[in-house]
């Protein structure tokens, strides 16, 4: 089990950083430019380790990169990666759906208390940003995620992706449900329109500002063990999984390049202008969608 | 004198020790008169968890001189709460539900801060709910003639329907006061923050939990959740009453959880955040079904544990730097630490967040939810717990985090070891709900029983077990210590010079160096992007008070209109009572 924990860490911290290469690389493109290199954020990563610490503030401002990396292993761990195989089975049997929601937000909140701790009011103001963007960003995913407990009468991922061997895939089932998932999705990665809390020429970089050498290096990797996490989340939740690495790439790699592909079109939101937009037509959607699930099954 | 009440604290817990759950003791006066108190799972239940926090709360009392007066006040209140949650007739309960008001009310007048206004805010809509519940109690009498709550319970089941909808209304009204639901929720918040800060804790944690222990025995035990099945239909997976009950407690945990994001006064944050809470348990209470009352309760638990280690956490705050508001403090983390790590672990239980107790409950709660095919409830639980996070995190940074406001705040020591004490012991049971989940459906399933619902099954002490999936606490909290120590030990391994620099100013801001007189502190500048979204807009401008003051208004000018009648002229008011006389005279002659 341990074995297979590592395992599964080093394809996530991989792969990860390979598609943070190749966003870069296809935003490059779109806009007309070349792009950096392909792996040059995996090299950035291992640069930024051996780097040293501009400042430090103290220990919650060590711990708090920490909490957010142990967050991001543990939503990690609790995912079933592959459908049909034993893979990890027993530890993600003990967690479900609701476990990982508020999985998801632990590590936020250890970075928030590092970024508060550090006393940059930049930061802060990208935390309470990025907490109040949380308000309207969480309802669609929330509704769409309820729609398909409901409709599997189950919490437990691996019953969701079993059962949608026989009743079909649930893009395909749950349409409205899924189109709201992914206006979500595109802001869990900090993609435009949603990408206020960063927000780089506004406030300064924001949560990120007072970071440096290794605990930037450790956001950074985190960062992209999370990422590949939240892609296989959708995948479990409305493509059915995958039963081999193959597809498993392929699936996640469709979902991230969608993701891209909205992302790069957009101009940035106003906090109150996100929320205000995810309160409207995404949540409308996915209403729409579940009203369909609990009404006629 | 601290000592001798914590032992007269200790006392109540010793005797219901004592007696197992076998306690029943009748003073008989007449036959339809009798007084008794009669130990039941769910009793024991709210008994064991108001002693408990009574005796944490004189722990933390010890670090600060209290009159005799005040200690005796507060004895008299946990033995008024020992009354009311024991209580087997509706004569005992009252009793109890007025010392506990008179008491309370004079401990709440002892306070600093108190002014008339608050005070009698307070008195009046205690006496409010005192005045619908004993309304409640005297048309249950005429029917059933008697007290008894199972005299009451198997009458209830004979009478019209419309005075069961009168009974199930008054009852409720009376116990939303207490609880706080919205609208009714309008004493609340200048109680809670203006009473002494420890007593803060009791208000929030035990008090409003009498609200709740009222719900429980109304809907559980003297309507019983299958009469009101039958009675109202059922929608969904659940019943119409359920899903009504469900709405208003939706509605006041969105509408609290808004409204505490913008307080600027801590104990104001918290006060909306017990009414927020407290939403969250009047919204399954209804349910009917086992996983709604489990729930419930466990959320009972857990909001009690909280709402005591937050409230205790800010009144040492407050007693240690004299300041109450968020713009006012902030930077303390390296001057308390313990203080911030107790307040850390608080509110990553009211956020809810695994692998703490908060978020069993909450587990519990969302699966009552899809048990019932509740969607829209659930998302609205949802939505208040994601914008919950917002306040959550002004607590913690706006008192500890940041940077400190004022020259004083940098010369601030840890506080008091007795306000350390119940924190600690707080914050352990926090972790312990956490890992052992299960271990509390033992407790729960005696309580099904007597509401006779079906019983949760049991696998283990770190399993909880719902309708719609379980998760093993036990595990995912031993999973997040062993990865939080790997990654500990993995980053502490790389050697990177760090320069050890504790200097506030030292930070990247857009190239300058800010001056000492820079404000630097955010704690304030929360909550202020939330009145630009149209929704919490809504909802922010809005509030209670303007209702209650308009209607105070019009019940002056009205009593004023009367009062007109007898100033002035003695002979109109002569005339004025001649005419209505003879007015009585021709009604009655005709």
């Amino acid at each position: 089990m341990i074995f297979q924990i590592i395992l599964l860490i080093m394809l996530a911290y991989v792969v990860g950083f390979i598609y943070f290469g190749l966003y870069r690389n296809i935003t490059a493109r779109i806009q007309s430019r070349y792009g950096p290199s392909v792996y040059q954020s995996f090299y950035d990563s291992i640069k930024l380790f051996s780097k040293k610490n501009t400042v430090n503030f103290g220990w919650m401002f060590y711990l708090g990169p920490v909490i957010m990396a142990t967050g991001a292993i543990l939503t990690l761990v609790l995912i079933p990666i592959f459908s049909d195989s034993d893979f990890l089975r027993s530890v993600t049997s003990q967690g479900n759906l609701f476990v990982l929601l508020y999985l998801m937000v632990l590590g936020p909140l250890g970075n928030a208390l590092a970024v508060g701790t550090g006393g940059n009011p930049f930061g802060v103001m990208g935390v309470v940003r990025g907490l109040t963007r949380l308000i309207g960003l969480e309802l669609p995913f929330y509704i769409a995620v309820v729609g398909l407990i409901i409709a599997a009468n189950s919490s437990d991922i691996v019953h969701i992706i079993d059962l949608q061997k026989t009743t079909g895939l649930n893009i395909i089932n749950h349409p409205l449900l899924f189109i709201g998932a992914m206006i979500s999705m595109v802001g869990f990665f900090g993609e435009s329109p949603f990408d206020i809390p960063g927000a780089p020429q506004e406030v300064y970089s924001g949560p990120r500002t007072e970071f440096s050498g290794k605990f930037l290096a450790l956001l950074m990797s985190q960062g992209s063990l999370f990422a590949f996490a939240k892609l296989v989340l959708i995948v479990d939740l409305f493509l059915g999984g995958a039963d081999s690495l193959e597809m498993l790439i392929l699936k996640t790699f469709a979902i991230f390049v969608t993701i891209i592909f909205i992302g790069v079109v957009y101009g940035r939101y106003k906090v109150e202008q996100a929320v205000d937009f995810l309160m409207k037509l995404p949540t409308l959607i996915a209403v729409l969608g579940l009203a369909r699930v609990v009404w006629f099954g | 004198m601290n000592s001798i009440f914590l032992l007269l604290n200790l006392l109540p817990i010793l005797f219901l020790y004592q007696f197992g759950g076998a306690l029943h003791v009748e003073l008989n006066f007449t036959s339809s008169f009798t007084l008794s108190l009669i130990q039941t799972p769910l009793g024991t239940f709210f008994a064991y968890l108001s002693m408990i926090s009574f005796l944490l709360v004189t722990i933390a009392q010890k670090s600060k001189k209290f009159s005799f007066s005040y200690y005796m006040l507060q004895l008299l209140l946990s033995l008024a709460m020992f009354m009311i949650v024991l209580a087997g007739d509706f004569i005992t309960f009252f009793i109890g539900w007025e010392i506990m008001t008179w008491s309370s009310y004079f401990i709440i007048s002892k306070s600093k801060n108190i002014d008339t206004k608050s005070l009698q805010k307070y008195i009046l809509f205690s006496l409010a709910s005192a005045f619908s519940l004993i309304a409640g109690m005297v048309i249950a009498y005429s029917f059933a003639h008697s007290f008894d709550f199972s005299v009451i319970s198997s009458a209830f089941r004979d009478m019209p329907f419309n005075i069961q909808i009168t009974l199930i209304v008054l009852f409720s009204l009376s116990f939303f006061t207490k609880a706080g639901v919205i609208g009714l929720h309008y004493w609340v918040v200048d109680t809670y923050s203006k009473a002494p800060d420890l007593f803060s804790s009791i208000l929030s944690a035990v008090m409003s939990k009498m609200g709740i222990y009222g719900l429980f025995l109304i809907y559980g035990h003297i309507v019983g959740y299958q009469e009101l099945k039958m009675m109202f239909g059922t929608i969904l997976n659940g019943t119409n009453f359920g899903y009504t009950l469900a709405w208003i407690g939706v509605a006041t945990s969105i509408i609290a959880t808004f409204k505490a994001i913008t307080q600027d006064e801590v104990k104001k944050l918290l006060a909306y955040s017990s009414i927020a809470q407290l939403g969250y348990i009047i919204t399954v209470i209804g349910f009917g079904t086992a996983y709604g009352v489990a729930g419930a309760m466990y959320h009972t638990l857990i909001h009690t544990i909280i709402k005591l280690l937050l409230f205790i956490n800010v009144a040492a705050i407050v007693a240690q730097t004299g300041k109450s508001k968020f713009s006012e403090l902030g930077g303390l983390i390296y001057r308390t630490p313990v203080s911030f790590v107790m307040l850390l672990i608080g509110i990553i239980g009211l956020a809810g967040m695994p692998p703490l107790g908060g978020f069993a409950s909450k587990f519990m709660m969302y699966n009552a939810a899809i048990d019932t095919k509740f969607a829209l409830i659930l998302i609205g639980m949802l939505f208040s717990g994601a914008a919950s996070f917002l306040y959550c995190y002004k607590l913690v940074y706006g008192i500890y985090l940041g940077h400190p406001t004022s020259k004083n705040l940098e010369t601030t020591k840890e506080v008091p070891i007795s306000y350390l004490i119940p924190q600690i012991i707080l914050a352990l049971l926090l972790v312990l709900t956490g890992a052992f989940p299960g271990a509390f459906i033992k407790v729960i399933n005696p309580v099904l029983v007597e509401f006779s619902l079906s019983t949760i099954p049991y696998s283990g002490l770190g399993v909880m077990n719902s309708a719609v999936g379980s998760f093993n606490g036990l595990f995912i909290i031993s999973a997040f210590v062993v990865f939080f120590v790997l990654i500990l030990l993995l980053i502490t391994r790389i050697k990177s010079k760090a320069k050890n620099n504790l200097n506030r100013f030292d930070i990247s801001y857009c190239g300058e160096v800010p001056a000492q007189d820079t404000s630097l502190h955010f704690g304030f500048g929360f909550g202020a992007d939330l009145h630009k979204i149209k929704f919490a807009n809504a909802i922010l401008k809005r509030s209670s008070s303007s209702f209650y003051e308009s209607l105070a208004t019009q019940t002056k000018k009205t009593s004023e209109l009367f009062s007109r009648m007898y100033y002035g002229n003695i002979h109109n008011t002569m005339l004025i009572i001649l005419l209505f006389f003879s007015a009585l005279f021709f009604i009655g002659v005709n």
